[in-house]
């Protein structure tokens, strides 16, 4: 669809170090789509998100089971193997429990850039910030407690940068990252048509991007590339519609995408935190903008968090949202092993999926390796044939 | 997961007389609770790390699957001989319906059990059905999931006490006042929640009596901690995890702080003695992680060499802060938040109490299906052998599922493992 989300897709270090390069400003890795990296952006820092390779690991295997998520154990071999040389911070929020381990492991495993600034036994400009997440995402005493988290980070930057974020700064953030939410949904919005205007892997490519690049560039060649498909009115594939439900996916796992439209389906919208999870909702310009960024963060529909209510269902009204209006005929859920928050609510979901929307589901365990990827390509065929007749 | 092989286990020979007295403690616990749920009083389904005093001070009777699942791991059904053990039987339903292998074991045999229809056709009768159910942030996500799940096919309200995770491995330990603030406001919302679903009120004097018993309960059980350290062990892991049960499930209870006095004073009377739990105490051994709960016996593996597991992180208290006597929900929401259950708090306490406890040796339970314990494994293996020079060597399996149990590959590994200790040891004297 765009040829530089496709060189980030494929190359994305070598296109963070060249913007760090022209650019003489600094980069920071996070992990997962509610780090609140709108802060990281209003310091006039790129965030980008930390990725594996899909490469058989050489460092994290020492640290690291083998029988624990593919996708955080491969991130930190990046790390180990100095792929993220050019971090000058990583973000790690408490979202699940393999990644709250990466508070650990990134610090003690991979290499600083500059060595801390220790005083009192505190690391005054530390390189990793933990982010204490919440896991009760809407209980009554969670905002207060979640800006207060957001203050700290946001001190630390400070330190850690010599530079002051002021509220206008985080204003002209939440506004480039609005802009890109807008484009985004945009483009979602041409996928409801059928055939859809834009494949499910291009769409994958460009949400990718989103996480790799300044949000600003993103969301202006999006825009041009959107407005390009409305004037051309090209469509892409006509398939099965699928929606596609599933762990982290980068682009070593995105490939199940591909192998989806190879077999007949087109997948038209997802529950995938690179992918709708990431832009959703758009960001609140009426409050003052730390709340505002709480909020989104806040607001992110992560299968490892809860809610209030008693009988939680966090996670359905983000499965109605996303499906409502998709034509979807089939569900695919991909789900990496040792995913146990997903792994645990699969067969709820399945159930509801069928009651409510009567919808069948397929069940595929990936284990983060393109080869896993092509095995799956047989059940993925006969889901579709048996959807499609 | 292999799926039909016998699997030979044992439970383990314990050396304290209180210890072997635990599952009749166990057993009255159980039917206490289901006397209660008689009586129409509610009874509350939950897990370990959510504060037991919130419990006994609004009258809910506690149960919590986890445990029961243990129980199951170690009996069959009938005590028929050749029947499979009740996990086992649990963990292929829940299976069935989906649920994946690798999931948390405590949760494939909890949910197979709630799917079997009926609740009492399991062990010790079954757990009463809950009036409502209590799970906590800490520790690992999947009691979040897990209780959900419960909750939307048992249909029965949950609460989920969010406790901060926090990350501390140097000076700041005491908690920041917005988390305090923050967990003070979630204790506050559960005793709504609780009056809410059951009508009954929030007694502060009755909290503030149930705390009293906690922080003496701890205290005794700081002191056996302490009595531990003794050369030779007076108590090792066998015993230990036999007497968690009151700690860890009945806190907030005068039967609880009754019954460690009794240890206590039993654990105490053997180091006056000099007594250990074998004649000839010659290494000493840490367990990292939950047991292998179908097979006990384990523990006592090297006593005949004489090696003895002395220590098992798991389970055991930590030093609270003061009682102020103050609020009793802040300072409850404080001495919460001084466990830490990150990986940077968890690693530099293993070593100071290998220190303390003078480890030679540690197994480490690598759990293949619960997180929180095989995810630091391998650098716990790692640190031990760099800071301290202690080997390690790792038991792979589930903690409730003995289909995963391979005892050839355990015994060939504990073999080996006991010949480099005592190489090892033999050599240091020689050195001397």
């Amino acid at each position: 669809m765009n040829e530089i989300f496709a060189q980030y897709c494929n190359n994305r270090h070598d296109m963070a170090r060249k913007w760090k390069q022209e650019t003489g400003k600094k980069v920071y890795g996070y992990f997962c789509c509610m780090s609140p990296e709108e802060i990281l952006f209003a310091a006039d820092i790129l965030p980008v998100r930390i990725t594996g390779t899909g490469e058989p690991l050489q460092k994290a295997d020492l640290h690291v089971p083998p029988n624990s998520c593919p996708f955080a154990r491969s991130c930190l071999d990046a790390g180990m193997q100095g792929h993220y040389d050019y971090l000058d911070g990583v973000v790690v929020p408490n979202s699940c429990d393999i990644i709250f381990s990466m508070e650990y492991l990134w610090k003690t495993l991979v290499k600083r850039p500059n060595p801390p600034s220790m005083v009192g036994g505190i690391d005054l400009k530390p390189y990793v910030h933990y982010i204490n997440y919440p896991e009760k995402i809407n209980s009554r005493g969670v905002l207060p407690f979640y800006k207060e988290v957001l203050s700290i980070f946001k001190q630390e930057l400070e330190r850690g940068n010599n530079r002051l974020i002021t509220d206008e700064d985080m204003s002209r953030a939440i506004t480039a990252y609005n802009d890109d939410k807008f484009q985004l949904k945009r483009l979602y919005e041409m996928r409801k048509t059928d055939p859809p205007a834009v494949s499910g892997f291009e769409a994958w490519q460009a949400v990718y991007a989103s996480i790799l690049m300044p949000k600003d560039q993103h969301a202006a060649l999006l825009k041009e590339s959107l407005d390009e498909i409305e004037k051309t009115g090209r469509k892409a594939e006509e398939g099965v519609r699928i929606y596609l439900s599933g762990s982290a996916m980068d682009r070593v796992n995105a490939d199940i995408i591909k192998v989806i439209e190879e077999c007949g389906g087109q997948v038209v919208t997802d529950d995938l935190c690179v992918g709708t999870r990431s832009f959703w909702y758009p960001i609140s310009t009426e409050l003052p903008p730390l709340e505002a960024i709480a909020r989104r963060s806040l607001g992110t529909a992560c299968p490892r968090s809860t809610v209030k209510e008693r009988i939680p269902e966090n996670r359905w009204a983000h499965i109605v949202n996303t499906i409502k209006g998709y034509d979807v005929e089939g569900a695919i859920f991909y789900v990496l092993k040792c995913c146990d928050a997903r792994l645990g609510e699969y067969p709820h979901l399945r159930d509801k999926i069928k009651e409510e929307m009567g919808l069948p589901s397929l069940f595929l365990e990936g284990d983060y390796t393109a080869e896993g990827v092509e095995q799956m390509r047989g059940r993925v065929e006969a889901f579709i044939e048996m959807i499609g007749g | 997961m292999s799926q039909e092989k016998e699997v030979k286990t044992k439970g383990s020979k314990k050396s304290l007389q209180t210890a072997r007295n635990t599952f009749k403690f166990i057993v009255e616990d159980y039917l206490q609770g289901h006397a209660h749920k008689q009586e129409g009083k509610p009874v509350v389904w939950s897990c370990a790390l959510a504060e037991k005093e919130l419990f006994y001070a609004m009258g809910l009777h506690p149960y919590y699957p986890e445990n029961y699942a243990a129980v199951c791991a170690t009996q069959r059904k009938n005590r028929d001989p050749s029947a499979e053990k009740e996990a086992v039987r649990f963990a292929k339903i829940a299976e069935q319906a989906g649920y994946s292998a690798d999931l948390c074991g405590y949760q494939r045999v909890a949910t197979g059990y709630i799917m079997n229809d009926d609740l009492t056709d399991a062990p010790l009768g079954g757990m009463p059905a809950p009036d409502l159910m209590v799970t906590t942030s800490s520790v690992c996500d999947v009691r979040l999931k897990w209780f959900e799940d419960m909750a939307q096919r048992l249909n029965v309200p949950l609460f989920t006490l969010d406790r901060p995770e926090r990350v501390f491995n140097d000076i700041r330990r005491h908690p920041m006042p917005h988390e305090v603030k923050y967990y003070k406001s979630i204790l506050e919302d559960y005793m709504s929640f609780v009056t809410d679903v059951t009508g009954i009120r929030y007694d502060e004097d009755r909290l503030r009596e149930c705390m009293e018993w906690s922080y003496k309960t701890n205290e005794v059980r700081l002191e056996i901690l302490d009595l531990r350290k003794a050369v030779p062990s007076p108590m090792g892991c066998a015993d230990g995890f036999a007497t968690m049960y009151p700690g860890m499930y009945c806190s907030g209870t005068e039967k609880a702080y009754n019954y460690y006095k009794e240890l206590r004073d039993e654990v105490k009377a053997k180091v006056l003695a000099g007594e250990g739990i074998i004649q000839n105490e010659k290494f000493r051994l840490m367990w990292y992680g939950i047991p292998l709960w179908f097979n006990m016996g384990i523990f006592n593996y090297f006593e005949d060499i004489g090696g003895v597991f002395a220590y098992e992180p798991a389970y055991n208290p930590s030093p609270w802060p003061q009682s102020t006597g103050d609020d009793p929900l802040t300072e409850l929401a404080i001495r919460s938040l001084y466990t830490g259950t990150s990986m940077s708090s968890g690693m530099s306490s293993i070593l100071e109490q290998c220190r303390e406890y003078h480890i030679n040796g540690a197994v480490l339970a690598f759990l293949l299906t619960c997180r929180p314990v095989y995810l630091p494994a391998l650098e716990t293996k790692r640190i031990l052998e760099k800071e301290l020079g202690i080997p390690s060597v790792m038991i792979e399996c589930d903690l409730v599922d003995e289909r995963s149990y391979s005892e050839a590959q355990v015994k060939t590994r504990m073999d080996a493992f006991a010949e480099q200790i005592l190489g090892q040891l033999e050599a240091k004297k020689e050195v001397a």
